[in-house]
């Protein structure tokens, strides 16, 4: 009980640290900033070129 | 003279990169060029020192006197995800040209293995607070001198005649080879 209890407190940490970020607007000029990964050709990872501001590209 | 030597060796002898192959991804995906592989270096540091230091106190203050020590790994996961989160709020909302230099690789180092698995040798081996410092800022170090390295031979790669069929990737895993079998050269000074 004491694990499952623990647990949903971490849980719960991190959905509101992801919650306050995803609120939080970027700094201005860092609006189109993205990550220049070619590494390989996973097009589920969000650092993929295949994703350009947030949307997927063909 | 511990400690020092305990810090060569995460940085140059037990290579995280080099000798443990992890931390592959950003390895080969943020070394095109050097500015980048600063950039990620750096937040990588940071992440990993912040991280551990938290996993640690978390582990012997909370888990171990409560005996839940099996909750180590989702405990650890849980908190190096919060973590990145909040350090990424935390400078999009005071630091602009911190956010422009590192926001960007900051959901990549997430999912870093180096950063759980630095979180998780600190327990293993059982290190007190000083030595869990030393060598969580130490990993990093040799993680980031790898990364800097690398993006270096890159960018020379890149102006190279390297011929059709190796450019890119293949040639950099050839040129990432043979930088392990450099480093392997160290094994004896300490």
């Amino acid at each position: 009980m004491k694990a499952v209890i623990y647990f949903l407190v971490l849980a719960t940490v991190y959905c509101a640290f992801y919650v306050l970020n995803h609120r939080t607007k970027r700094p201005e000029g860092c609006e189109n900033l993205r990550q220049e990964c070619e590494s390989c050709r996973m097009v589920s990872c969000p650092a993929n070129g295949v994703y350009e501001g947030g949307k997927r590209n063909a | 003279m511990n400690l020092l030597s305990l810090a060569l060796a995460a940085i140059l002898i037990n290579n995280v990169v080099l000798t443990k192959y992890l931390g592959l991804c950003p390895f080969f995906g943020v070394s095109k060029s050097s500015k980048s592989a600063v950039g990620m270096g750096l937040a990588v540091t940071f992440v990993i020192f912040g991280a551990s230091m938290i996993t640690y106190f978390l582990y012997y203050v909370i888990l171990v006197p409560n005996k839940m020590e099996y909750m180590r790994l989702i405990t650890f996961i849980l908190v190096i995800a919060s973590f990145v989160q909040f350090v990424e709020m935390f400078i999009k909302k005071f630091s602009a040209s911190l956010y422009k230099a590192l926001g960007i690789y900051l959901p990549l180092i997430t999912t870093n293995c180096v950063v759980l698995y630095v979180a998780q040798d600190n327990i293993t081996q059982k290190y007190d607070l000083l030595t869990t410092a030393v060598n969580s800022l130490a990993v990093p170090i040799g993680y980031m001198l790898v990364l800097v390295l690398f993006s270096c031979m890159r960018e020379r790669l890149d102006s190279s005649a390297t011929p059709k069929s190796w450019k890119g990737n293949p040639i950099a895993l050839v040129a990432a080879a043979l930088m392990a079998l450099a480093f392997s050269g160290l094994a004896g000074i300490v």
